[in-house]
């Protein structure tokens, strides 16, 4: 009879024992801003540790996944002629139930099989990189929460990686009471006192700290800019004139400009031993005005000078490091910007220093053109202000001596300056224009999208159909963002990815031919960041 | 009047199912039996356990996703289905033992969330499958109302998967085929003449558990945008390949049916 009765359980013991492996918190993903490599892009996924690189000539648009280590923290293509990605992670500390996991730098090349790995002393979140990808500095932002679960690190700790050889030395630096804020490298294949030098200058509020990268065992060098300690500046801008030899920094809450001069020769206060620097500093400051908004350096040798805008008094000031004196010119604008370039003018055919000044969010609506050769005898007549129609709320150099201007007053309006003739060209647009993306490097091509599935383009040069020409692909949903690639794949084409809205955050992208876009050849790929999901063990 | 009385007979029946081991272990059941003693009126309805050739039952099957990639599908260990089956007593083996064939369908549906967003929202998964099954089966009668078989079955159909919300989700349908091997226990009521006449069928009450294990072809669902249609020539998507998924598991179908 009991027996009879132990069957209905049977139906119902299989419902009962429902083990979800799923439920209880599984955490969701963090997809990193996608990275344009020279022909394709990469994903990284913050929750797996993986990233998808799609390459774009394979019909499939499988992408290939490549470990990296937990909790990916930053994602950038290598600078410089590199085509390769770099991944900052965090590791993982380790707890009773998991093993910890070193920080790690990956270096991904989409050409070879194996990723370069490059383990890390600290778990930093912060990555900077010199203009050719030769060096790469970690260190920790001052929001730096825990250093990715650490109680105690220091945060002036930095790791300098040299790519050469694939290596990382942790360099500690002095602190003044302040974190490392944001790091400058000196100009690739500079040389100091007749030697190749790779210096770093490290940005702190009240002090900026100098390393020379080229030489692990030496200590860096401190200097504050504020020596009484009685105000507070946070440095935001450096130049270098390693000819000079001089550093220049701007920083906000100063009205002056800090030059640090590198003078040949150990500091006296430290014996000529392995670990002392080749090279000392003294610190000048260079009265320029107030609020300084930007600052240029043009001329070589004795006759370097520093060009600096202080949009409060309407006004720029020609500096001379050398000397010290300030020639200050009024501007009749707000002018808070600094495009340098060389070449003719209107007046003269002579190809010289010369600038636009221009007011990035003053509400300016005239730019002015300075030559700045002789501008300090010149002065006034040195410079002529052009009218605009509207504001200018960005500016993107372009080949040729030209740059756009991105206007807004309530809607988009886009210009052209010609910076040799000194013309300003309107280019007609909706007032749909949602978003622009410029492609100086490769066709000098602007791009545009309506904020919807309009993709609008305009050649800035002649490209073959005429400088001007217009064109437009409408895809099949909303373009989120716009990203013409470098080079071209193996199947070649050259490539405009279009990252499409993607509410899912599964990966969507629609693929154009960059130089002949159209929407007959074009290509989606949605999804992909599923890809091998139920296999990988995590999704 | 008869309707009701015919009504209590096949009640009386049905209760006595639990009874059933008891009974059995006294001495045989009378092959006919008769109920309620009408003067006036033919021997009906009666009970009866002569064999029964056809059955139909419903069926419920429980799956237990032994493999990591099919827990990860369907977002659970233990996966239910539910179907039909129908019965066929083919070859009468021996006076205890028949050959039986059957044909089941069986539905599988799961809606579960795959998390995997940055923004924290899960993504809406549904998993089914639909599989129609010919099976072959042994039974041995132990007592008229209990009979252990064993049974293989091979089948076909197909499993769909469907990932994120409408507008934006990935779909995509595989073929499915399947072998299964499998033992379990029959039980059955007497047969009951819900007629007057002999030309009515007997019915009877008949249960299964079944227990075995289902070896079939792994799925590699290739997802793609859905399109709704509203796009006339719609820029043509990849798929994506989410993986390989093992078919192999062991399950519990349990039934309950009438036999005629």
């Amino acid at each position: 009879m009991k027996r009879a009765y132990f069957l209905p359980l049977l139906l119902v013991l299989p419902l009962a024992c429902n083990d979800d492996p799923q439920s209880g918190g599984t955490p969701s993903r963090r997809v990193m801003p996608i990275v344009a490599l020279d022909e394709s892009v990469a994903y990284v996924d913050g929750t797996s540790g993986l990233v998808f690189l799609l390459n774009l000539a394979d019909p499939a648009l499988k992408p290939r996944l490549v470990p990296t280590g937990k909790s990916p923290v930053a994602a950038e293509k290598r600078k410089g002629a590199n085509n390769q990605l770099l991944v900052l992670t965090h590791g993982d500390p380790g707890s009773l139930s998991t093993q910890s996991e070193p920080a790690r730098l990956v270096l991904i090349d989409p050409a070879s099989k194996d990723p370069v790995t490059i383990e890390l002393p600290g778990r930093y979140d912060q990555l900077a990189q010199s203009d050719d990808g030769a060096f790469a500095i970690l260190h920790y932002s001052a929001t730096s929460s825990g250093a990715g679960g650490s109680m105690l690190y220091n945060p002036n700790d930095l790791a300098v990686v040299k790519f050469a050889s694939n290596t990382v030395k942790s360099r500690p630096i002095r602190s003044l009471g302040s974190v490392p804020d944001q790091v400058y490298f000196s100009p690739p294949g500079s040389t100091l006192f007749g030697l190749q030098r790779n210096l770093a200058v490290v940005l702190a509020e009240n002090y900026v700290t100098i390393l020379d990268l080229d030489r692990d065992d030496r200590t860096e060098i401190t200097v504050p800019l504020v020596p009484d300690g009685k105000r507070t500046v946070e440095p935001v801008q450096v130049l270098f004139d390693m000819a000079g030899p001089a550093i220049y920094i701007r920083a906000d809450g100063s009205n002056d400009i800090f030059q640090i001069s590198l003078i040949q020769g150990a500091p006296v206060d430290q014996n000529a031993s392995g670990t002392s620097n080749d090279f000392h500093v003294s610190l000048s400051l260079l009265g320029a005005g107030s609020a300084l908004s930007d600052m240029a350096m043009f001329g070589t040798g004795d006759s370097t000078r520093l060009l600096v805008t202080a949009p409060d008094s309407q006004q720029i000031v020609i500096l001379d490091p050398t000397t010290g004196s300030a020639t200050s010119i009024p501007t009749g604008t707000q002018v808070d910007r600094i495009l340098l370039f060389k070449g003719p003018s209107p007046k003269s055919s002579q190809s010289q220093d010369r600038a636009l000044l221009l007011g990035v969010g003053t509400g300016a609506t005239s730019v002015v053109f300075a030559d700045l050769r002789d501008i300090e005898t010149a002065q006034g007549l040195a410079i002529e202000s052009w009218s605009i129609t509207a504001p200018v709320v960005d500016i993107t150099p372009l080949p040729g001596n030209m740059a756009l201007l991105k206007q807004g007053n309530g809607s988009v309006a886009l210009s052209i300056v010609n910076l040799e003739d000194r013309t300003i060209e309107p280019i007609g647009s909706s007032g749909l224009l949602d978003d622009v993306t410029v492609e100086a490097t490769v066709r000098s091509r602007l791009w545009g999208t309506d904020g919807a599935n309009r993709l609008e383009y305009l050649d800035l040069v002649n490209n073959g159909q005429g400088r001007l020409y217009s064109g437009e692909v409408i895809v099949d949903r909303t373009i989120a963002n716009i990203l013409p690639l470098a080079k071209k794949s193996a199947d070649g084409n050259r490539y405009l990815v279009l990252e499409m809205l993607d509410p899912m955050n599964v990966g969507y992208v629609t693929l154009l031919n960059a130089d002949l876009p159209d929407r007959k050849g074009a290509r989606s790929a949605y999804g992909f960041l599923l890809t091998d999901t139920f296999q990988r063990g995590q999704p | 009047m008869t309707t009701i009385r015919q009504g209590f007979v096949i009640l009386s029946t049905v209760a006595l199912l639990p009874a059933l081991p008891a009974a059995a272990a006294g001495p045989a059941w009378p092959a006919t039996q008769a109920v309620m003693p009408v003067a006036s009126e033919p021997e009906l309805p009666t009970t009866s356990w002569e064999p029964l050739r056809f059955t139909v039952t419903a069926e419920i099957q429980s799956a237990w996703m032994l493999q990591d990639d099919a827990r990860r599908l369907w977002g659970k260990r233990n996966v239910g289905g539910a179907g039909l089956c129908f019965s066929y007593d083919a070859v009468e083996v021996s006076s205890k033992m028949t050959l039986g064939l059957d044909l089941s369908w069986l539905a599988t549906a799961v809606s579960t969330t795959m998390a995997s967003t940055a923004a924290g929202l899960d993504l809406p998964e549904k998993s089914s499958t639909q599989v129609f099954n010919l099976g072959l089966s042994l039974r041995y009668q132990v007592f008229r109302w209990l009979s252990p078989y064993a049974r293989v079955a091979g089948g076909a159909g197909w499993a769909a998967l469907t990932v994120g919300s409408p507008g934006f989700d990935l779909r995509d349908r595989e073929f499915l085929y399947q072998g299964s091997a499998g033992a379990g226990l029959l039980l059955r009521s007497p047969g009951v003449r819900i007629g007057h006449s002999r030309r009515w069928p007997l019915l009877a009450l008949v249960g299964r558990v079944e227990g075995g294990y289902i070896m079939g072809n792994a799925t590699n669902f290739s997802l793609k945008l859905h399109s709704d249609g509203s796009i006339k020539d719609p820029i043509p998507v990849a798929p994506v390949s989410v993986g390989e998924i093992a078919r192999r598991f062991p399950y519990l179908r349990v039934s309950i049916g009438v036999a005629f």
